[in-house]
């Protein structure tokens, strides 16, 4: 880049603190839409502190307001994720906010926080800045209301199906073993996801211009309807094991690194695949090359054709590295801040609540 | 006495001028205390612009600002007026009218054949964010679309 590119560039950079910084309009600034036979109802909104800043030709619009709703379904409702645009084709322009691990009886109000920096043109003249839709509505029996535009049907019931095994999980524990095991637990998976987060920035895994990976390996979880059969840059060989149709894989890699320390490695969402009982396919690897002496995968979620997914178990996780290495759901984390903020009552009183 | 235009004189103060420009205004320059001034304060300002940069630490976000602005101003040349020329009558073919009919005909017919495809989910742009409460999670996404 030359001299006067990177002047040019840095002027660039340096022009927000030229930029011209408003509030947005409570009136007309945002347009919360939710269809007619929309199970949720809206109660209010809050702009809160959100701001619009006007930087060349685009607005930036820091999105810090809250939507209450109103389940007014007969069914409890245990996630939703709502559609926040602000320009449709631009990138950055699109946004959403899901909010699963929640638990909201008919007829209660609850509040969805909306945190979102988007973008969008400079255009004079009247119109919302935002629009809010819901995309998805999840219930306790695992149906599912809206569009679908963002495929929130499928994240919303895999961190439901998660919820529903952690919790049981820590329900048996505390039945078990007391107070004090659900403590011991609880402890046990804080000290966890400390650990993961220091081994995570500790370890020296980052993306390479090429993939160069010494051995490639797989994982059998033991009770997975999918079965990786081999692995190779290009992905992992299954077969289904199960006796359904199964019209999604999503793929996990666990990353080694020269001093032997193992990381989940992030990877965007496979695209679908469409397997019949018994059949055989390549899912492929996605995300960036890497330069790792080891990676392996492991089939971490499927969803079958009635909609229904699977994930592993609570006893494939504890058997395998798994449970070290990936991410808590976020029922877990949920149950954690519970037991963080409020102490081993408000952890028991919640976990008997459903 | 005149001038060089100010563009020339901020290329050649970043040395961006091809060489005989250069050899040029570097002549006007040397005789010339107000475009000498002129060059000096684009030196100075360069010279600020280049140490204040390592301080910008947002470069993800910044580079989305700038595709949705490359992306505007594609979509601003596109809202633009187009000239139309008069098409000359000799021009007119019925040969040439009925072929580019069917070929429509056909594109319509492919369109509207065409068995429905899923449509891929929105990708995600930033990283995603997630806030945990003691009521619920919160997780947000910004897309690439």
């Amino acid at each position: 880049m030359s001299t006067w590119n990177r002047t040019l560039l840095a002027a660039a950079c340096c022009f927000p603190l030229l930029a011209q910084e408003v509030g947005l309009d409570p009136n007309n600034s945002v347009k919360i839409e939710l269809p007619a036979d929309s199970p949720l109802t809206l109660v209010s909104s809050n702009l809160g502190e959100s701001r619009a800043t006007t930087r060349g030709g685009a607005t930036v619009l820091d999105l810090h307001m809250s939507v209450t709703l109103r389940n007014a379904g007969f069914r409890r409702v245990r996630g939703v994720t709502l559609l926040v645009t602000a320009q449709e084709s631009a990138p950055g322009g699109k946004g959403s906010v899901a909010r699963p691990s929640i638990d909201v009886p008919p007829s209660q109000e609850f509040t969805i926080p909306v945190e979102l920096r988007l973008l969008r043109p400079v255009q004079p003249g009247s119109g919302p800045l935002v629009r809010v839709q819901l995309d998805g509505v999840l219930f306790d029996d695992l149906s599912f209301f809206g569009p679908n535009k963002l495929n929130s049907q499928r994240a919303m019931t895999v961190w439901e199906t998660e919820a529903q095994r952690d919790r049981a999980y820590y329900r048996r524990t505390l039945q078990a073993k007391g107070e004090k095991g659900l403590r011991d637990e609880m402890l046990a998976a804080l000290n966890r996801q400390a650990d993961r987060q220091k081994l995570e920035s500790a370890t020296n895994i980052s993306p390479a211009s090429t993939e160069h990976v010494a051995q490639y390996a797989f994982l059998t979880v033991p009770h997975s309807p999918v079965e990786p059969l081999d692995a190779s840059a290009s992905g992992l060989d299954v077969v289904n094991r199960s006796g359904r149709a199964i019209r999604h894989i999503e793929l996990g890699w666990i990353a080694r690194d020269a001093e032997g320390h193992e990381v989940a490695v992030l990877t965007p969402p496979t695209t679908p695949v469409s397997l019949a009982p018994g059949q055989k396919s390549r899912v492929p690897r996605t995300g960036k090359p890497l330069d790792v002496p080891r990676l392996t995968g492991f089939i971490k979620q499927v969803e079958f054709g009635d909609g229904k997914v699977w994930v592993p178990t609570r006893e494939d996780l504890s058997a395998s590295p798994l449970l070290r290495v990936l991410a808590p759901s976020p029922e877990e984390q949920r149950l954690a801040d519970v037991y963080n903020k409020k102490g081993i009552a408000a952890l028991m009183s919640d976990l008997n609540r459903y | 006495m005149s001038h060089p235009a100010e563009q020339d004189l901020a290329l050649y103060a970043t040395r961006d001028l091809t060489f005989f420009s250069r050899l040029t205004v570097a002549r006007h320059v040397r005789n010339c205390p107000a475009c000498a001034e002129t060059v000096a304060e684009y030196r100075e300002i360069t010279a600020e612009l280049a140490n204040a940069t390592p301080q910008i630490e947002e470069w993800d976000i910044l580079a989305a600002e700038m595709r949705a602005n490359i992306s505007l101003g594609l979509e601003a040349g596109a809202c633009l007026p187009t000239t139309v020329s008069e098409v000359p009558v000799s021009w007119f073919s019925p040969r040439l009218a009925v072929a580019m009919a069917s070929l429509m005909i056909l594109a319509a017919a492919g369109v509207a054949l065409r068995p429905d495809q899923p449509k891929p989910a929105p990708t995600v742009l930033a990283q995603q964010n997630v806030k945990v409460d003691t009521e619920g999670v919160t997780i947000t996404n910004v897309y690439m679309e």
